[in-house]
């Protein structure tokens, strides 16, 4: 279990909307300085959460601790956490440097120099209306926003979403920056594993609205093998192991596990793998195999 | 064409596809340039802005990776100012390395015309490395 | 606050300012030449006994389709507050998405929409003042022949246009709450602010009014605003011809009408109701934002 502190913790927290739960049963814990990956297919819950860690949702069950407090409509909350929601809201009438001269009426400690600079150095111009930017334009300026107040946890819903690759990479290249002083929490979600797993040393994963996983990344890959070995029964599988998702072929059985040790059968033949394919073996999975959630840091929930 | 003039010492690639953790692969390409020359006892590190900026990786894998070659004795950091290489890793000179590196082009010339293809010489390389490490040789 | 408000309204606001000038522009010179031409027909009554019966013809005679019209456009633009400014306000936001912005800021919802509020209203309360004080003057001189209490001429002067105005505000601003979405809003506006406003001068103003019987040969009394007069009683008036016939088979003048000293009680209690009713569409708003999620 990490000794850092957490930025963000949440105990069984659920959102349901009319018949429908959103997210469900979700415990997770980020710690500070760290860059989080939120991951899972579309409608797994990411921007549920995401908006109730922000306090723009309330919670219908369990409960959500953003720097150790409940999210919450006061000025010292809405001063620490920053977010950047899908579609990158801005006024499209009004320039970058208006929305800086907004922000800087709206928020206490807010650092307008270092926001221009930033956009200067990326030769975004600062006074035409934002509608006239591109979008990966749009979401610098988005980001260099959300970053002039200074918060301490950053949430981002898809901001890589209508980014081409290069700036994809810049927007990346950014939040990582952001987080060298190491003040900074930064969780965002996305689909494109690829480009997260460069930056990202925090993953969690979502599928139909439940936590799959919550580790660090690199824990994620040393703890997962694929194994290859004679065919052998579901069942008989699921006993010898931690099973992700099993491939079954007339004589071969091909598993993704999570791994408590070394495996010291020598039929099995084992090999790593890689985060992306780790992650859909987990969203691959349908709600039967998977009970409950399941959580690397501090071993098997 | 477009081409960047950095100011730092050496550039960092990150090779996504190659297994290789990040941080291990900044150590290697620290020890490389080490090796080759490029980086010399004195000089100064990237920062971790710097190879952040570059490489588009989280700080904390640079941080790791420094750390590591400071425990190696290879690098020290030094508070508020950077990390300085100390002296070159063990290990032969260029000059035998690039004997060592001519008869392992003979093997190989060797080994293909036993008909071993590529790939089968990777593995061959790769499980004596691995039976190499899990006996404690170094 | 402030700064986000001016900065995403200054264009209502200077459009505001330049209709209430564009109305001086045009009413002011109006209700100047109205004022003399009235107080020369008065002189020319009361000293030469010349045109005492119809004061009314002789200062409006040639301008009655002028004053009918910007009386009506006097009306109307209450309602366009509500739509331009008060639809768009928290609508809009949810429309482009940028309540995600907004209410990620410093600054809690409470009081973003307090604030909003309050300078909306100070705006639209401002608004219809302006509006009040120019057509209470220029309907000096008609006030003194035609009295205030008419329909339309009640509407625009007094207090009244303030209620209005701040009302069409609340509406369209809980309208755009309500549907989070603009066309929605700015229907709802439209349709509730007419409604209410024709409810209130059809069914709510007459309940002030003054029923009596006077002579079949008399009428409302000057000034006044007649709902209905009906020649009822007498016997045999069938073969009457004429009132005085009527009259003097005992016939009588059922009248009903709004006193022009109903003036001010009307229009204290009317506006009263308006701003009452703003204030409910206020609270509403409020909770909406605060409360509903986003």
């Amino acid at each position: 279990m990490s000794s850092d502190p957490l930025a963000i913790e949440t105990v069984g927290l659920g959102k349901c909307y009319r018949s429908t739960w959103g997210l469900r049963d979700c415990s997770i814990d980020v710690p500070e300085g760290s860059i989080s990956a939120l991951v899972g297919p579309n409608g797994a819950g990411k921007t549920t959460l995401l908006r109730l860690l922000m306090g723009l949702r309330r919670p219908t069950s369990g409960k959500a601790r953003v720097l150790g407090r409940p999210p919450a409509q006061e000025e010292d909350f809405l001063a620490s956490v920053g977010f950047l929601a899908q579609d990158i809201p801005l006024y499209r009438q009004l320039s970058a440097a208006e929305h800086l001269r907004i922000g800087a009426h709206l928020n206490r400690g807010w650092d307008a120099v270092a926001a221009e600079q930033r956009l200067a150095g990326l030769r975004i111009p600062l006074d035409r209306p934002v509608a006239s930017l591109s979008g990966g334009q749009r979401a610098q300026v988005a980001l260099s926003l959300a970053l002039a107040k200074r918060p301490r946890v950053l949430l981002l819903d898809e901001p890589l979403a209508a980014l081409d690759p290069l700036a994809r990479r810049e927007f990346l290249t950014s939040l990582a920056d952001v987080t060298v002083d190491g003040d900074v929490t930064v969780m965002l979600s996305s689909h494109l594993v690829h480009d997260l797993e460069r930056v990202c040393n925090h993953l969690i994963l979502l599928t139909a609205s439940r936590v799959r996983l919550c580790a660090d990344i690199d824990d994620v890959l040393s703890d997962h093998r694929v194994l290859v070995g004679p065919r052998r029964s579901t069942a008989e599988l699921e006993h010898l192991f931690n099973v992700v998702k099993a491939t079954q072929t007339e004589r071969q059985s091909r598993v993704l596990v999570r791994l408590d040790g070394p495996v010291l059968d020598p039929e099995w033949e084992t090999s790593e793998v890689g985060l992306e394919d780790i992650i859909l073996g987990y969203m691959s999975q349908d709600d039967t195999l998977a009970a409950g959630p399941l959580s690397l840091a501090g071993g098997v929930a | 064409m477009s081409s960047e003039l950095l100011k730092q010492a050496i550039s960092f690639q990150l090779n996504q596809a190659s297994g290789i953790p990040a941080y291990l692969q900044i150590v290697q390409q620290v020890e490389q340039a080490l090796r080759m020359g490029t980086l010399r006892p004195g000089d100064q590190l990237p920062t971790v802005k710097q190879v952040v900026a570059e490489v588009t990786i989280n700080p904390n894998t640079v941080t790791k990776a420094y750390r590591e070659l400071e425990h190696a004795g290879l690098v020290e950091g030094r508070q508020g100012v950077g990390t300085f290489v100390l002296r070159r890793p063990q290990g032969p000179p260029p000059e035998e390395q690039t004997r060592l590196a001519r008869r392992l082009e003979r093997w190989v010339e060797t080994a293909r015309t036993a008909g071993v293809d590529d790939q089968a010489m990777e593995a061959m390389l790769r499980s004596l490395l691995r039976s190499a490490a899990d006996q404690g040789v170094a | 606050m402030t700064y986000l408000i001016w900065r995403l309204h200054r264009v209502h606001a200077i459009v505001a300012a330049g209709v209430i000038v564009a109305i001086a522009g045009l009413i002011v010179p109006s209700g100047i030449a109205i004022a003399n031409s009235y107080h020369h027909a008065v002189t020319n009554c009361s000293i030469n006994h010349l045109g005492c019966g119809d004061i009314g013809g002789i200062v409006f005679g040639s301008n009655g389709v002028f004053t009918s019209l910007v009386q009506d456009l006097a009306m109307a633009i209450p309602l366009v507050f509500g739509i331009l400014w008060g639809a768009p306000l928290v609508a809009g936001e949810f429309e482009a998405g940028t309540e995600d912005f907004a209410w990620t800021q410093g600054v809690t919802r409470r009081r973003w929409v307090l604030t909003n509020l309050g300078w909306a209203f100070l705006v639209a309360a401002a608004w219809g003042g302006a509006l009040a004080v120019l057509f209470t003057w220029w309907r000096g001189p008609d006030n003194a022949i035609d009295g205030p209490v008419k329909f339309i001429y009640f509407d625009v002067q007094g207090i009244a246009p303030i209620a209005y105005t701040v009302f069409a505000m609340a509406l369209g601003i809980a309208a755009g709450a309500l549907f989070r979405r603009v066309v929605p809003a700015i229907m709802t506006t439209l349709v509730a602010f007419v409604a209410v406003r024709i409810v209130t001068a059809l069914y709510f103003r007459p309940l002030f009014a003054v029923t009596k019987n006077v002579s079949a040969l008399a009428s409302t009394p000057p000034l006044s605003y007649s709902l209905g007069q009906d020649i009822l009683g007498g016997s045999n008036t069938v073969a009457c011809q004429t009132l005085k016939c009527q009259a003097a088979h005992g016939a009588y003048n059922h009248i009903s009408y709004l006193p022009a000293s109903s003036f001010w009680p009307l229009q204290g209690v009317e506006s009263g109701i308006f701003l009452v009713l703003a204030l409910a569409l206020a609270f509403f708003t409020y909770w909406s934002v605060t409360t509903r999620e986003a």
